[in-house]
């Protein structure tokens, strides 16, 4: 009987972390097209329906290592600082975008071509990681690719 | 009583001449002035020499004939600079037949990271017309004060690698003696094509 609700709560354990932050929603997932060894630049919009969280960090095996910033454009100087957790809440989605906060993909394992889709993991203080992909547009663009 | 003009006559006339002679200097003196007032106010840019994404030296004589539109930035900025050179491209896919006489010219801040072959293998991500130049550091800081950019090197972390460079955007047309024009606005690829072509006589 104890073994049988061992593996009943382990069984639901995992079900029950993902329902933890079933609210949290990405859209808009989309990478900028770059050569391998070069930096891009991923961006989304998160929006969540329940409590506040924050956006803590972003992975994926297609970069070396992927970092939160934000870029500014203050009296016609351009900025570029990390930055730490994003704030997300059911009424202030998180929108990363050119000339925002964005994630910034450093040193690619391999080139990253419009059209071509990439994986990302999404890690949120409360909600913990969520798994996504993200589209590849071309190289300069400033919106994600149709469809996106 | 008879009044007699006759040398006084000559004297007046002398110091007519003489006066217009005065003025004549004074008037190209002030013009000379106002000259150089002038190219000091708008003494932006100026000779340079760098090296292109082959390795190879050119100078601003390079591109004379052409307009040059130049921009500064650094390949390690994966979030504005994109978007200022691509919309560069796009507004030079407008203009058509017109944008042969402009020639696009990206000019990196971060010497130390942005080698010939890394400039090169960034500005062929937006356009085949993009030229990117790099340089020894020297050659960057000189081209920089030329063209009156700010550049601040800021420290992200411990390592030598660790920094991003914050900087003044500004697109310049040069004319095709070399000279500055004007600054052109980045609002968005179209507000780009209309006004290069408000300067391309």
């Amino acid at each position: 009987m104890q073994r049988l609700l061992i593996a009943a709560a382990v069984s639901v354990l995992p079900l029950w972390a993902y329902a933890a932050r079933q609210d949290i929603k990405l859209e808009h997932i989309w990478a900028r097209a770059a050569g391998p060894g070069q930096n891009s630049a991923l961006y989304m919009t998160v929006t969540v329906t329940g409590s506040p969280d924050f956006l803590t960090g972003v992975s994926t095996p297609v970069a070396q290592s992927a970092e939160l910033h934000q870029s500014s454009h203050e009296q016609g100087v351009m900025q570029m600082r990390p930055v730490g957790r994003l704030p997300v809440g059911p009424d202030a989605p998180l929108r990363l975008e050119p000339g925002g906060y964005h994630v910034m993909l450093v040193g690619l394992k391999q080139a990253l071509k419009p059209g071509d889709s990439m994986p990302v993991t999404v890690t949120f203080e409360k909600g913990g990681p969520v798994e996504a992909t993200a589209k590849i547009a071309p190289a300069g663009a400033t919106k994600p690719p149709p469809g996106v | 009583m008879r009044l007699d003009f006759g040398p006084h006559r000559r004297g007046y006339r002398l110091a007519i001449v003489g006066m217009a002679f005065a003025a004549v200097l004074v008037i190209a003196g002030v013009a000379t002035w106002l000259f150089q007032a002038h190219s000091q106010a708008s003494g932006i840019g100026g000779p340079f020499t760098l090296i292109d994404g082959l390795g190879q030296q050119v100078t601003d004589r390079s591109f004379r004939g052409r307009y040059m539109l130049v921009y500064f930035g650094f390949t390690f900025c994966p979030d504005a600079c994109p978007t200022t050179l691509n919309e560069v491209a796009e507004a030079l896919d407008q203009l058509g037949p017109k944008a042969d006489r402009v020639q696009p010219i990206f000019i990196t801040l971060d010497p130390d990271r942005d080698t010939p072959a890394v400039i090169k293998q960034y500005v062929g991500n937006f356009s085949p017309k993009l030229i990117g130049l790099t340089g020894t550091p020297e050659q960057i800081a000189a081209v920089t004060k030329e063209y009156r950019v700010y550049r601040a090197i800021h420290r992200t972390g411990p390592g030598p690698k660790d920094y991003t460079v914050d900087h003044s955007s500004v697109l310049y047309l040069m004319g095709p003696d070399g000279r500055f024009i004007a600054p052109i606005p980045s609002e968005s690829p179209e507000a780009l094509a209309t006004d290069i072509a408000k300067y391309l006589s």
